[in-house]
């Protein structure tokens, strides 16, 4: 990211820059009501460079608990992060989040809510109105750069939290739910751009949701996610072709394989 | 933040409650004539009640006028009130009194309330004893500021700033220390520092909840003057409020009432229509004509 070179808009298929995350034997545990309370039970995991992976589960499988700890967010009981190799103890620049609620500052509009993250890290020279515009072209945002959030629907809403995660080009995208408050027309509409966004820039991908559809559509692999104590259950392969268009959700794969972890989750 | 907003997302925008000024031209027209008709009504009933003597020749009319006047003689006596040097005179020394106190009042509690805020040691500590301070009746404070400060401007200034110190002080401390809690994550995953976090997140975020406090802090200077200037003064609105009353001019104790409310409505719409300028982006802007 910081040696980045200045041509850094195009990226190229490949995911020659994208680093490997490795998870290796994450517990996490709480304290409610004076009781622990273990959250994540031995927990590993390796995300491939340019990787899509979701963790999908119930409430409670501490899916969002494991993303804030690859955050950087959140220290861990026992275990440890690694991105291209180096340990995770604290957030990074080449880490970005986006959350179930879009958290815009509505006292920004949209130009300068995409902005913050340049603005933060100094970054804004020389090239950050055009990086800001390239996102807003690749998000489908045009003609609303002087609008304010509450101007704005919540999937327009999601869609500039996800300009602004792509602004400052992460090598890793960890996602929490970032449609889990939209309604389904609206979410499977977000799905296919993000989808189409994910194959345009090829980063590592870390995304979360208790929704199986939306993880079996957007994802290379899926990661099932069991509760009490929260655990990895199944580790699922996604044979769907890219790049992912809604006629996917037609193919016998995509039921199938939304079938197999309905069935690992013991749904059926 | 209302995210279920389904549907509408290829169409993108929600147009905002008051985009047409026709319209809300229309609403504050058709607000004054309502609100006017009630004015209007009361007084007449007003009017009719204080005149009833003369109306019926009874000899039991509802109150003499000695007590209360009638507005047929109050509104001449506002004009006059109004034009009188002397009656704007004492009017001017309230104002200061209300404009100092407000802004050493509200200013102090808003850098008190940062301060506080952002010091979680400090909060710990004195957060009770603001509770405490909040709770006692500030104008019973009045007596001894005048012996503080002495019969001038000073102990009403002292008086109207304690008053509004507090609303500003608790509602800074709240919009500053309550913030979305992923918008927090989210300044720390970008690492900002204190300064940046305090800067572009806390600081604007608090704006309403400040805001609201100042509003209240402006009706309560007001308050603060006018009972300072009834504890003990030889000028002043509460002054010529209080002196008309014991000579039993009620239409002059009206007259300088009203003066009083009408200055109270101009801060309160000036407050309203900064509020408005500053806080366009806030969803829940109170919708006031």
């Amino acid at each position: 990211m910081v040696t980045e070179p200045a041509t850094g808009s195009s990226r190229s298929r490949i995911a020659g820059r994208s680093p490997t995350l490795a998870v290796s034997r994450i517990t996490q545990v709480f304290e409610k009501d004076g009781e622990p309370l273990v959250a994540l039970n031995d927990v590993s995991l390796n995300v491939r460079p340019g990787e899509f992976l979701t963790l999908v589960g119930p409430s409670g499988c501490g899916k969002s608990t494991l993303l804030k700890i690859i955050a950087g967010l959140l220290n861990p009981t026992a275990g440890s992060v690694h991105l291209g190799g180096s340990p995770v103890t604290e957030p990074r620049e080449e880490i970005g989040l986006m959350f179930q609620t879009s958290t815009l500052f509505a006292w920004r509009n949209v130009i300068r809510n995409i902005a913050l993250p340049l603005e933060i890290t100094g970054t804004m020279e020389p090239d950050g109105e055009k990086r800001i515009a390239d996102v807003i072209e690749l998000v489908r945002l045009q003609g609303f750069e002087t609008h304010y959030p509450r101007e704005l629907s919540g999937g327009m809403q999601q869609r500039v939290a996800l300009c602004r995660l792509l602004v400052s080009e992460p090598d890793l995208m960890l996602l929490d739910e970032p449609f889990g408050s939209l309604d389904e027309f609206t979410r499977e509409h977000l799905n296919t751009e993000l989808a189409r966004i994910a194959e345009h820039e090829h980063k590592t991908t870390v995304f979360v949701t208790h929704n199986i559809r939306e993880a079996v559509f957007l994802s290379d692999r899926v990661a099932v996610m069991g509760t009490k104590p929260g655990r990895i259950l199944d580790l699922v392969e996604v044979d769907l072709p890219r790049p992912r268009l809604p006629s996917c959700r037609r193919l016998a794969e995509y039921t199938e394989t939304v079938n197999y972890i309905r069935e690992v989750l013991g749904l059926f | 933040m209302d995210t279920d907003m389904s549907g509408a997302d290829t169409l993108g925008m929600i147009p905002l409650p008051d985009s047409g000024s026709d319209s809300r031209l229309r609403r504050i027209g058709s607000q004054i004539l309502l609100t006017g008709s009630v004015v209007v009504a009361f007084c007449l009933i007003w009017e009719l009640l204080s005149s009833w003597e003369d109306i019926s020749g009874s000899r039991l009319p509802f109150w003499p006028e000695i007590v209360l006047s009638k507005p047929s003689e109050i509104i001449p006596a506002f004009f006059e009130a109004i034009t009188t040097d002397f009656v704007l005179r004492h009017f001017w020394v309230t104002f200061q009194e209300t404009a100092i106190g407000f802004v050493v009042g509200a200013g102090g509690g808003f850098l008190l309330g940062i301060y506080v805020a952002l010091v979680p040691t400090f909060r710990k500590a004195f957060y009770p004893v603001i509770i405490l301070f909040q709770s006692t009746p500030r104008v019973a404070l009045g007596p001894v500021f005048i012996a503080w400060f002495a019969f001038g401007i000073g102990s009403k200034i002292a008086l109207a700033a304690t008053i509004c110190f507090f609303p500003v002080l608790i509602n800074t401390i709240t919009g500053l220390t309550v913030i979305d809690e992923n918008a927090g994550l989210l300044m720390r995953s970008l690492r900002a520092t204190r300064w940046q976090t305090f800067r572009h997140l806390r600081l604007p975020s608090s704006a309403p909840t400040v805001f609201a406090g100042l509003k209240t802090a402006l009706t309560f200077a007001l308050i603060g003057a006018i009972v300072g200037e009834f504890i003990q003064s030889n000028e002043g609105a509460g002054h010529l409020i209080e002196t008309a009353a014991f000579q039993f001019r009620s239409d002059d104790v009206f007259a300088y009432l009203l003066m009083l409310s009408l200055i109270g409505l101009a801060l309160f719409l000036l407050a309203n229509a900064l509020e408005r300028r500053l806080l366009f982006w806030h969803a829940d802007i109170e919708e006031v004509a």
